[in-house]
């Protein structure tokens, strides 16, 4: 599993690389407008895209650590063998769900880059804006392949969350 | 979520004959979106819309309206009209920037607003005429169905007077809408700052803004004079949108629908505009009371003002890629009504 | 074929799928399956429903928070308050339900709120020999008044969730009644712990005070900065997260010299994976939302609600005993998603507040945090500090009905809740 160990270590640094950016450029827009005077409308619209981006990008990460949160008490109910099966069905149905959306949202991608529509005020592309939305469905899927594996190849004594 | 889910059984069956796709069962139910207030203009554009067409179809067609961006925001109503997400809209102007093909279509937030609400009108019957709307709508798969002005001008609410160019000079401002319209005030010298509508007032009490540039009827709704109270009417915001109809909606109508809908389009548009004008009179009369001080700008602004926005319009028009012959016939209009 | 796709949640949800897929899954096959929803609706309201400036507040308070809750920082606080209300009747409970109130206004979540006075407080309460699921309970229920108390994310969202509610507002709105909650619970505390003769400490000498004044002082400046900040009208809510943050930054570098840059990296990093699971959450759940729109269940609502002609006293009740009761099953921030734009219609046409509702609501979903079976309040303490969920829960009853009762006082008197909104913000 070094392949998801690796990519869990580059999302997580351009993760926090991203935020910090916003970060950064919020205090920029306090500065420009109390202290410069000038108009930042720019950054106003960048540090949205950014923070979406942020957590499209680093989603994937908390299903690495069961942190997406769920309903956990009917599991709790059964024994491990079950809860095992169990968390392979819901491994299939993370599966089955991030790639419909990774799909679903490829046709907004598809629609902003046929009709070239841009962004308000920055005049960014919207298709590329968008794609990180469809990336991050992406490596959600990764995530929960990830998942699958962990919990098919588990021994059953020791698969309980 | 049990329970919601037992709730949306219960509810479903009701539903299900209104919520039918058009094409298939006999009656047609489309969704109308805009994202301003229930109290605004565009709700009751779009409610009296439903009865003339219910009237003009003999009730065959019904429009549900989704208010207050419950379905979609402002920015997002045209990608949604392309999908076929949503039917129709009255998307302002402003928003439409975002479509390269819909550009010219600005000029009217532009310039062709500046005078008064009846140049643009007049604008409005040309640009309809000529049937530019549509030409500029039609490569997005979007249908206009003409034009509606959609605010009553504009205003600039401040907590101190603003009487002189001075004054406005170094003012933070709120500026409602996105695109380079924000440069006519930015030329005068005001620093203009994006607040949401919801935060807008609350940034003027607490003094993150020194006031705030907006539509007459929003300074009347939010009661901004309350914490504004030094309103200047301003020339320009008088705004328009075109009535927008999903390509694909609109080509799965019947034809007879189609004709009902094109015929009643007169009747709407000039209803709006004696709407738009009582509403005008009505929200000058509750400025005029509520507020510390209201008045036309004064003509040392307007003359600065149209001085160094002249350029202005021109370099936009380019920008926007309105035709020569387009930008000179709306000039023409534009120093008519000066 | 809607009755199917909430038939899929339901299900979904029983069997433990993440809440993110079951509202995102199940509104979209509700869209695209009955409603006939081009492919683009689910994902456009998904990502679109994040994209405003309010909501950037969201990630900027918890980290804001997580700077000033974790390390030495809280420690210091905990010392100051002990050496100046340790002594009374009550003692350290009392200092535990302050220490939450000053944590409240640091951090924008309950759960942080919550872990970060157990973190520092646990030990030495247990050690003047008060009862484990006592603390722990308290601690728990302590967490509402850190959603009460500005910053919350809570009041966040539920701003973005109502038309022509801003954040300052909803802030100002919840100082009283955060304060007030805060009171109660210290009053009940205090008799508990006064009652079973818990340990109380000497006074301590004025120089001690001083002492741990003088290294807790700006901590204790921080929520005069975001406050003053935002109604001194230097900056937004959302900008007054960043401001926040950097404040910690500079009080943890320059004043307390803990310069520990990976450690300042590991709170960004757990901020940016918070941000990942709620946006999941927010957006899926904003979906939901509108997806309920699509097939007119606000509307419904209203008409039935409105066919039984209900006094608006007696609604409120209803209201909050139905969000005691979702707040057993569901998490906060889904139950604020899934409620509010169906309950808003109708307190709209009765002509209620909606910054008065946002308060009662806030301490509903906050009671909702520590309640079981459902309670993220309840799992993060329990995972934090290693504690069996049914002893927390063992101890909590005394303090939820704090919580209760608080909530009927804030929703039959608006007037703690509308003053500080109308003394600062008119209107
Ligand atoms: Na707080
Ligand atoms: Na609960």
């Amino acid at each position: 599993m070094k392949v998801f160990d690796w990519l869990g270590r580059i999302t997580s640094v351009i993760g926090v690389t991203i935020f910090s950016g916003m970060f950064l450029m919020m205090l920029y827009i306090v500065f420009a407008r109390y202290i410069l005077g000038i108009t930042t409308d720019w950054a106003e619209e960048l540090v949205r895209y950014l923070v979406i981006w942020t957590g499209c990008w680093v989603a994937w990460l908390c299903i690495r650590d069961e942190s997406h949160p769920s309903f956990e008490l009917f599991l709790t109910w059964l024994s491990s063998g079950m809860q095992r099966w169990f968390q392979i069905v819901i491994s299939l149905i993370g599966i089955l769900f991030c790639a419909w959306f990774c799909y679903l949202s490829t046709f907004l991608v598809r629609r902003c880059y046929l009709h070239s529509s841009r962004s308000e005020t920055l005049d960014w592309p919207m298709w590329i804006i968008y794609s990180f939305f469809t990336l991050g469905m992406v490596l959600l899927t990764i995530g929960y392949v990830e998942r699958l594996i962990k919990f098919i190849t588990a021994k059953p004594s020791t698969s309980a969350i | 979520l049990l329970i919601l889910s037992f709730l949306m059984s219960v509810f479903e069956p009701q539903r299900k004959p209104a919520l039918a796709s058009p094409t298939t069962e006999k009656k047609i139910v489309l969704k109308a979106i805009h994202a301003y207030p229930v109290t605004h203009a565009r709700q009751w554009v779009f409610e009296t819309m439903n009865k003339m067409i219910g009237d003009a179809t003999n009730g065959r067609v019904k429009i549900r309206i989704f208010g207050a961006g419950s379905l979609f925001s402002a920015r997002e109503e045209i990608g949604a009209l392309i999908d076929g997400s949503a039917d129709i809209s009255l998307t302002p102007t402003p928003y439409l920037i975002k479509y390269p093909a819909t550009k010219p279509l600005n000029i009217l937030m532009t310039i062709g607003s500046m005078p008064t609400l009846e140049a643009l009108c007049e604008v409005e019957d040309l640009i309809m005429k000529e049937g530019w709307d549509e030409k500029w709508l039609n490569p997005l798969g979007i249908k206009s169905l003409g034009l509606l002005p959609y605010t009553n001008g504009g205003i600039v609410a401040s907590s101190s007077p603003i009487r002189t160019l001075d004054d406005i000079r170094g003012k933070r401002l709120r500026w409602p809408v996105p695109g380079f319209t924000r440069d006519y005030w930015g030329a005068l010298g005001c620093i203009l700052v994006t607040v949401s509508a919801a935060e807008m007032v609350s940034a003027v009490q607490t003094g993150v803004i020194d006031g705030i540039i907006t539509s007459l009827e929003a300074g009347v709704t939010t009661k901004s004079y309350q914490v504004a109270p030094y309103v200047m009417r301003i020339r320009g915001l008088a705004t328009d949108a075109p009535v927008a109809f999903s390509m694909k909606t609109w080509k799965k109508l019947p034809k007879d629908v189609q004709v009902a809908f094109e015929g009643i389009m007169p009747k709407l548009i000039k209803m709006s505009r004696d709407r738009l004008r009582e509403e005008t009179k009505h929200f000058d009369e509750t400025l005029h009371k509520e507020s510390k001080e209201y008045m036309m700008w004064p003509e040392e602004i307007e003359k600065e003002a149209f001085r160094l926005w002249r350029p202005l319009w021109k370099k936009h028009a380019q920008l926007l890629k309105v035709p020569d012959e387009v930008f000179n016939k709306i000039m023409e209009i534009n120093k008519k009504y000066k | 074929m809607a009755m199917i796709g909430f038939l899929i949640m339901v299900v979904f949800l029983v069997i433990g799928v993440p809440l993110f897929i079951v509202m995102g899954g199940g509104s979209s096959i509700v869209a695209i399956f009955s409603q006939g929803s081009p492919e683009t609706l689910a994902p456009q309201i998904w990502f679109e429903s994040l994209n405003s400036f309010i909501l950037l507040a969201v990630p900027l308070f918890l980290l804001a928070g997580n700077m000033m809750t974790t390390g030495r920082m809280s420690r210091y606080l905990v010392e100051f308050v002990d050496s100046l209300i340790g002594h009374l009747p009550g003692g350290l409970g009392s200092v535990a339900v302050i220490t939450a109130m000053l944590f409240a206004a640091l951090s924008g979540s309950a759960p942080a709120t919550s872990i970060a006075t157990a973190a520092v407080l646990t030990k030495p309460m247990e050690e003047a020999g008060y009862p484990r699921k006592m603390i722990l309970g308290m601690i728990c229920a302590a967490g509402t008044i850190g959603i009460l108390i500005p910053p919350s994310i809570a009041m966040i969202i539920y701003s973005t969730l109502v038309p022509n509610v801003g954040v300052p507002e909803l802030f100002a709105a919840g100082i009283f009644p955060g304060i007030i909650c805060g009171f109660i619970m210290m009053t009940v505390t205090g008799i508990i712990s006064w009652r079973r003769g818990y340990g109380v400490h000497p006074p301590a000498a004025w120089k001690q005070r001083w002492q741990t004044f003088a290294r807790a002082w700006p901590i204790l400046l921080m929520p005069v900065i975001i406050l003053g900040g935002i109604y001194g009208g230097i900056f937004t809510a959302t900008e007054a997260a960043a401001v926040a943050t950097a404040y910690a930054l500079i009080i943890n570098f320059v004043f307390y010299r803990q310069v520990d840059l990976r450690g300042t990296v590991r709170v960004f990093y757990l901020t940016v994976k918070q941000t990942g699971m709620l946006f999941m959450l927010l957006g899926s759940g904003m979906l939901l939302g509108k997806v309920f729109g699509l097939i007119g269940l606000p509307q419904a609502v209203v008409g039935y609600v409105g066919g039984f002609d209900v006094p608006p006293a007696l609604l409120m009740f209803a209201l909050i005993i139905l969000y005691l009761i979702l707040g057993m099953f569901m998490e906060t921030t889904v139950m604020m998603l899934v409620t509010v734009p169906i309950i808003f219609p109708v307190l709209s046409v009765m002509g209620m507040d909606p910054v008065h509702f946002g308060v009662v609501m806030v301490v509903a979903v906050g009671a909702g945090l520590a309640t079981p079976p459902i309670g993220l309040g309840l799992y993060v303490l329990a995972g934090a500090m290693d504690e069996r969920l049914e002893n927390i829960v063992s101890g909590i009853w005394p303090f939820f009905l704090v919580l209760v009762l608080s909530m009927i006082i804030f929703a039959y008197i608006p007037q703690i809740s509308l003053y500080l909104p109308r003394l600062w913000l008119g209107g």
